[in-house]
Order: C-alpha cells, then structure tokens, then sequence
C-alpha cells in the first residue's frame, strides 16, 4: 500500500492549488483524479490549441497552475476514483479504483476538493437524448470542439447560462435564444453585492457581448418547461415565469430545438466527506450541504481539510485561493509551516475572501432556482432517472408519511441506481418541503456508503496492493 | 471541428468505422457522429449525454466488452470497440 | 396530549409492524411508536431469504417452519406486494467435507419434515449453471422463500392501518408508567409526541430493546451482531435460486467474537443481486467495513465467476439483534405486568416476524399458544436490572 503526507481528491482549480503549495511546502503529495486529465470542470480545454484566450484573471491562474503541475514534484494519478475512505492510524486510508484495478493510499491528511455537479430541475422531457446540462455542452465544446446540435436552446439560471451561451456562439453553433428564469428585477435587488468583484462582472459582461455580436437572443424571466420528441429531442416549449417564477400557461410557445442544454446552479460534491464522517451543515447561500470547516478548512475531523466547490459553491477564484490555503493548513499541521506564517496568509487573504463569499452567497441567492420551478415538476415527469420512478410516486411517498430522504428511499427505488441520488437529491428535499410545510434542510440527505461509485466485484476482491 | 485533417484514428460503434481524434471522450465522438441514443432503460426509454462529467450514469456503453462505461470519462483508443445497447440498430440483432 | 390504546407497540421494523398487524386482526385497538421511519432500523439493512435449514431442529426450527407457512398465506392476503416469492434456496459444499455437512443437514432436516433433496456437483450445475465448475455439490431445499424486506414491513403496517392502526413515527418512547407507585401493572408510554395510556407495551425495538427495557429496569441480553450486504448491477437470469454456502450455518450458530465471513446470495425481484453475509460483534457501529466488502466479493467471485466484471453499486450495514441461545425473546415478562417482549431474532427477524407477531396476540388477546411459546419466554434469562429501580 503506497502512503503520503497528503493526499488531494480532485485535480481542479482547487485541487491543483493545494497539491501544487503543499508540494512546494515539502510535503509528499498525491494529486487523484477521476477523469483521464486534470484541470476539473474549469479548466476542461484549457490545453487545446482552440482554446478561447483567458478572460479574467481566474482563467489565467487557473492555466498557470496547470503549467506548474507540471514542474512540481507531487504524484499525479488520474483516471483514480477514489471510492472509500477510513481512519488510519496515522490519518486516512483511501480506496481506490484504476485501470490496474484497487488500489490504496494512506495519507496523513488528506484535503476533499472534489467539486460540484449542476442541478437541473426537471420536467417532462428532460430525458431526451439531445437534452443535457449547460457543463457538458461547455465540455464538449472547450475541450473536444463538438457541438451539441444544429439548433441549440440554452436555459437555466447563473452564471454558466452565460459562459457556455458565449463559448457555444463562438465555435459557430446556431443557439437559438438563451432564457434566463431569473428576471432582471431580481438582479436589480442585488446588485450591492456586486462591490469589489469586478472580475466577474467583466466576465459576465464579454460574455454578454458575445451573445450581442452573434444576435442571439437572451431572455431573462423565461424557461423550458417541456421537451418533445421521439427518441431524441426535436422541440422544447418555452414559457414566461410570474414573479414567484411559474410558468405563465398563456405564454407557452413551442420551438424547434435539437439540443437543449440546461443548469440552475451547482451542488457540492459532499459524498466523500459525508462518507468520512464529518460534521456538515445545510447552507442554501453556499448551494445546499457543506461540511463545516474551520478558517483554515478543516472540518470536523483532525487532518481532514476541504476547498473549493466542494466546501461551498463560489467559483474559480475562491478555489483556488481556498486550495492555497488548505494546502498551507495541512502542512502546518504535518509540522512544515509555522503557525505564525499559516496566521499571515490567512490574515492576508481575509479581506478578498470575504468579497469573494459575500458575491458567492449572492449569486447562489440570486440564482437558486424559484419555488415556481416546481410547478413545471409534473406527476409523471421522472425524478429518479436511474430508477425510473415519477414525482407522483414520490409525492405520494412524502404524503403517506416519507418525509426524510432515507425513508423515500427506504420506502421506493428511488437514489438505489447509479447515480446514488446524486442528480435529483436537491429536488427530492424540495418536494418534501413542499409537502410537509417544513424547511429544506430538515428532508436530509441520502445516506452515504461505499463504493462511492460502482467499481467491478473482482476488482474489489482483489488483495489490494500497489 | 472536425476536418479530414484531424482524425487520428477509427473505433468502431456497433460494427461501423467512426472517426476519432486523440484526447476525445467517447462521448465527443459518439456526437461528432451524430449518434444520440446510447441505451434504453428498464422501461425502454431512450437515454444519452447527460451530465457529462461522470455523475449521472446515464452515458452508459460497453467498451471492449465490459459493460457500464462512462462514455464521458472514457478516451476513445484506436481499435476500441464500443456497442450502444440502443436498441434500434437493423442487421446487428440487436433489441 | 394524551390518548388511549388496548396495546402500543415500540418499534415499526418488520418484528414491530407484524406484532401491530396480528393484534390488530384480534381487535385490539392498537398505537405503533417509532422513533425513526417505519423500517430505518435493521428491516431495511438485511436480506429478506426466509429460510429453514439454518434453523435447529426444536424449537427455532418449529418457529421457522411457522411463520414460513404465514409468510406464504400473507403474501396471498396482503394488498401490497411485497415481491414474495418461493424458489428453494440452495446450500453450496465447496468440497468434500462441506458436501458431506450438507448432506448431514439435508437429512436431518427431512427427519424434520423440511423438504430437502441433496445435490451432486452436476446436479448443482443443472440447477444454477453459472456457478463455479468445481463445486462438490450442495443441497436444495424447495420450499424457503423471499421477499423483500422493506416492503413486507410496510405491508404488514398497511395492513394494521387499515385495521386501525394509529402510527407514530418520529416518536421515541421516554418512559413506561406503571401503576401502584411504580410497581404495578403498565399503565402507559411517554413519548416525544404526546402520552398513551395503555395497559399492553410490546416492545420490539430490534438491538435497541435494551434502551426501551431499561424504561422499566430491565437488562436485556441481546448484543447487536453486525451485517454487511453488497449490491450489485442488474443481472437478470444470473442465478435462478438464494445460494448460501454451507459455512453459513456455523457463522449463524457461532457466538465467536471475531468476524465471521460465508457467501449468501439473494437475486432481488428487479435483477439486483443482494451478496452477503458477515458477522461480527462491533458495537452499534453501523459504518461499512472496507475490509469486509472485499471479503464478501471474494466470495461471491469464487462461486460465481461471472460476477468478475459486475459493478457493485452500493453497500449496507445492519444489526442484527442476537440474543445468547439463539432464540428470540418473545413473551410477557413476570416482572412487569403488561410489557411483553417480541425481539432477539438475530438473522432470522425478517423470516420470523409473522409468527411472532402471532404469539405475541395470544399471549395478549389470549388464545392457544403453540408449545414453542413456552420456550421463547424472556423470562428464560434473568432481567432484572441490578441497579436501583427508577420511578
């Protein structure tokens, strides 16, 4: 069994930022990655020779730190899922899955930045083939130049609408129109927050002018709330939402579409560290169930740090920043740092992370999707995609007594699939609140246990070995 | 994208040829090919991208004979064969 | 607030909701408290194999024979299906003194009145194909059956609502009140959502008895023995019967500390395969050992070498509740008027739900009670708490 001093789940912007400072702490680091590259979701593309030009000053140290992995002496081990993890005597053990097959890392400590995943709020139709979120649109596009269809809708909400609307025109692709849920009154509200993050107002706004010079239209107050076809996506009907954000009925409109991509904003990627055991707390203004961490990231467990997207939804900027300094803690901890220049950093960096989590909190508000939405949620439309089960059964379920995720789950298939509930979790305790009057918080999460995705029996019979 | 210029290799989709580029997803050249419907479920319907980055599970092929992959967490390698149970495929047998 | 009940009932796992249904059926007007959500406990952390031969002949063999005949009549009379069905399960001899264990077992359990016939090893092949070529052979036994389990406790709580059942869930019971300054009869339950007078407590609240009996001064002897349980991908038609291997009779008999390891392998109605089973004592820690679901795997990849490329999906661990002689405690307790126990049933909860749920009626609605009941009695063991008793 191979061991390190550190071990980071996660090779995005946060990841690669805390792998590549506790490396250059003198820390033995291992960087795991579940995908064949890294870089995360963010920097997906970021090495082609097509790739667009850094817009803000996120995007440029997100490609230095690339650049850097490279000349760092860390162990870089993609294509690694990392599907358990366990006290050590000295730390953590992690389990893991490769091409060679099973795996194990001992680590004494280990920092969680795995990320988030979008939520997308369903409705009939959304199963489609041709239907997909606005992330892998944007993925397909950055990093593989391939465009999701001839005639591509965009709709959700945040800031992603915008980024993958403004990628998409650029490589060429016919986007019909971009709806928008949020309307422009409620950014109005907003806008205070705004202060001391231009950065990103400049990246909303080149992408708000790349929208203009291709003519597509952007339409705040709108969104699908059906997608037709056969086998695959051929229409979508779009409809205006009311101030509570329902769909209007009398503004239904039927559009051709053969791609339609869609996102409301992201959810952590808890499992890992729900799976580990910390503490964790329901915080909406952070996109829903974080672990709780402390100023230097870490959570409720000795040696157990978080950053990034994993530890609250604040984009690029506030992962990387967070990287550095769990990567920092976690060699202060391991007695590679002293305390009083782990206390200067942090004193350092205060003021902008603060900016950076107020706008965050801000945008997560702004653009959680409405109440409304759930209207367009029917009966029969499936939640549980894996498992085929419709929210009527659902809200059956929650009526006759179910009204915490593990009883649904206990009570029906649904979260028993692939997925583990992790595409409509979020959903599931929507409708609960609906249904029992009672805060979202309070519906709970699925219970998480390993594999934390599916790994072959014979694998996991293996006598584990490096 | 996807000039003649820059296919690098072939893998073969349910018995046919489909052109590949180094570096691309399974996923990236399923698309490309303008291949949408990937599998069916239980109840027959019809499922493809999803998510696409490796949390929905809805992407699901056989690649070499080893069934569940990830179509989008999975690079495309000359000689790979990969079968969509799709179910509409004529003259492969396939339902 | 303060209602009225002729019977509360703690615990709404499969034990809990079958006692609720039969008093229920003798007319009983009857409260269920649980703490949780109907079946959170162990009900939806097992398998749900209702098996004979892992029983010792007497009175555990007597009581599975029982409520396996009750199992097949509730499947019939139930509303909701809860994917019953009747196979046979077949015992697996990885070699010789294993197939000659099975064969022992598959006489005396005839002698019992236990259909079984023994196997070969083409015999075993013709029956499950997909097995491992070098088996000894094993024995079947055609008349255990499943279901599953989550189901078959909310069926059985369905069933008692319709027949009056009064559900509580998220309650937890917070004291029992006697009369006569404590000494008396049961007089009533305290619980999160409010007082019920009653004169009838049955407790069947799995591995956490002990808590619900220290209400009332009493040390129970159950210990939770823990479980785990693999879930594969769907595997339609891999295999046609639940397979244990032969070394699962002596895990289940074992009262050995340390853990305990024999393959049980269970294809649910949608396609999933459930693979067990692991024992060991450790605490109420229901977290999922890494190290056993390997262990688990090699099993299960040693007899059915097709699994190999299969994904295990997911995991779970459960407590069984495991009491010192194997039986479960199920009867009225001498030293507290009105509480009866209905609990200790190791791996066999699900299996014998229905006819414990049975004698627990009797015993409180009065009726024949079978002679096994005598055997079963809590008072068996000595209860009594050592320490003073509170008011």
């Amino acid at each position: 069994m191979g061991s390190v001093e550190l071990a980071v789940v996660g090779a995005g912007p946060a990841g690669l930022s805390a792998a590549i400072t506790a490396a250059r702490s003198g820390l033995r680091t291992a960087l795991l990655d579940e995908y064949p590259r890294p870089g995360g979701q963010y920097l997906k593309g970021a090495s082609e020779p097509d790739a667009a030009p850094p817009i803000s000053a996120a995007e440029r140290q997100g490609r230095t730190l690339l650049r850097q992995l490279a000349e760092t002496d860390l162990e870089l081990r993609t294509q690694t899922l990392v599907w358990g993890i366990e006290r050590a005597s000295e730390g953590w053990r992690l389990a893991l899955h490769g091409p060679r097959g099973l795996d194990w890392l001992e680590a004494r400590a280990v920092v969680v930045a795995a990320g988030a995943r979008e939520l997308v709020v369903p409705f009939p139709g959304w199963t489609l083939p041709g239907v997909m979120t606005l992330g892998a649109a944007q993925i397909l596009a950055k990093a593989h130049g391939v465009l999701p269809g001839r005639r591509v809708l965009l709709a959700g909400s945040g800031p992603l609408l915008l980024a993958a609307a403004a990628e998409l025109t650029r490589r060429g692709a016919r986007v019909t129109a971009v709806l928008e849920a949020v309307p422009l009154s409620r950014w109005l509200r907003h806008a205070p927050a705004i202060w001391g993050n231009w950065d990103r107002l400049g990246e909303g706004r080149h992408y708000l002018a790349e929208l203009w010079r291709s003519g597509t239209p952007y339409r705040p107050g709108w969104t699908v709330a059906e997608a037709l076809g056969g086998d695959e996506l051929e229409a979508v009907i779009v409809a205006r939402l009311d101030r509570r954000g329902h769909p209007i009925p009398s503004s239904r409109e039927q559009v051709p579409a053969d791609s339609l991509c869609m996102g409301f904003g992201f959810i952590p990627n808890v499992e890992l560290t729900q799976l580990a055991g910390c503490a964790h707390v329901f915080d909406p203004a952070r996109g829903g169930w974080v672990p709780g961490v402390d100023e230097r990231l870490e959570t409720s467990l000795p040696g157990l740090f978080v950053a990034g997207e994993a530890a609250g939804v604040a984009g690029a900027a506030a992962a990387m920043l967070e990287g550095h300094i769990a990567g920092m803690a976690a060699a202060y901890r391991l007695g590679r740092l002293p305390e009083g220049q782990l206390a200067r950093e942090l004193a350092a960096r205060a003021g902008r992370r603060r900016r950076l989590g107020r706008f965050a909190a801000m945008l997560n508000t702004l653009f959680a999707p409405a109440p409304g939405l759930d209207a367009l949620i029917t009966d029969d439309t499936p939640i549980c995609r894996c498992e085929e089960v419709s929210a009527g059964e659902v809200r059956a379920a929650i009526r006759g007594g179910a009204t915490e995720l593990d009883a649904l789950k206990t009570w029906m298939r649904v979260g028993q699939g692939a997925c583990q509930g992790r595409t409509f979790g979020p959903l599931l305790a929507r409708l609960v609140a609906v249904e029992t009057g009672r805060p979202v918080g309070q519906a709970g999460c699925f219970g998480v246990r390993p594999p934390l995705k599916p790994i072959p029996l014979g694998d996991l019979a293996q006598e584990g070995a490096s | 994208m996807s000039d003649e210029d820059q296919i690098a290799f072939h893998i073969e989709v349910n018995g046919q040829l489909v052109p590949a580029r180094q570096g691309q997803t399974i996923a990236a050249v399923l698309l490309s090919a303008g291949r949408r419907v990937w599998r069916r479920t239980q109840h027959g319907d019809p499922r493809g991208l999803f998510c696409g980055m490796g949390v929905c599970f809805e992407c699901l092929v056989t690649v070499d004979d080893v069934a569940g992959q990830r179509a989008c967490m999975t690079l495309a390698q000359p000689g790979m064969q990969v079968h969509l149970a799709a179910g509409e495929e004529s003259g492969d047998g396939q339902r | 607030m303060t209602s009225e009940a002729d019977a509360v009932v703690i615990g709404g796992g499969i034990v809990g909701a079958a006692c609720a249904y039969y008093l229920c059926a003798a007319g009983l007007s009857v409260h269920l408290v649980e703490r949780s959500f109907p079946a959170s406990g162990t009900s939806r952390a097992c398998d749900g194999l209702i098996l004979t031969w892992d029983k010792a002949p007497g009175a555990e063999l007597a009581l599975g024979q029982a409520s396996a005949a009750l199992w097949a009549g509730l499947a019939e009379t139930l509303d909701f299906d809860f994917e019953y069905a009747r196979a046979g399960t077949i015992l697996l001899a990885e070699n010789e003194p294993a197939l000659a264990a099975g064969r022992a077992r598959a006489e005396a359990m005839q002698a019992a009145g236990v259909r079984a016939q023994a196997l070969d090893s083409a015999g075993l092949r013709s029956l499950e194909p997909n097995l491992a070529a070098d088996l000894a052979g094993g024995a079947f036994f055609p008349d255990d059956a499943q279901v599953d389990a989550r189901r078959a406790t909310l069926a059985l709580l369905a069933a008692a609502q319709q027949r009056g059942l009064t559900l509580h869930p998220q309650a937890e019971v917070s004291a029992i009140r006697r009369a006569n300054g404590g000494e008396g009869r049961v007089s009533g339950v305290v619980t999160t959502a409010g007082e019920i007078s009653t004169e009838t407590v049955v407790c069947a609240a799995g591995v956490w008895s002990n808590e619900v009996a220290r209400l009332a001064g009493l040390e129970l002897p159950i210990r939770p023995r823990k479980g785990h349980i693999l879930v594969t991908a769907r595997l339609p038609g891999l295999i046609h019967h639940p397979m244990l291997e032969g070394g699962y009779v002596t895990t289940v008999q074992s009262a050995a500390e340390d853990l305990q390891v024999a393959l049980v392998a269970e294809m649910t109605a949608g396609g999933t395969l459930l693979l067990g089973s692991s024992r060991q004592f450790a605490g109420f820690d229901r977290s999922v050992s890494l190290a056993v679901l390997q262990a688990i795997a090699a099993r299960a990849a040693r007899f059915l070498p097709a699994l190999a490329r299969v994904g295990v999906m997911r995991s779970y661990a459960g407590l069984r509740p495991w009491s010192p002689d194997h039986l479960p405690l199920i009867g009225p307790v001498v030293a507290v008027p009105g509480l009866y126990l209905a609990a200790g049933h190791e791996g066999a909860g699900i299996g014998l739900a229905p006819v414990t749920g049975q004698l627990i009626a009797g015993w409180v609605a009065g009726g024949d009670l079978p002679p096994v009941a005598d055997e079963v009695r809590p008072d068996r063991f000595e209860l009594a708490s050592t320490t003073l008793r509170r008011f």
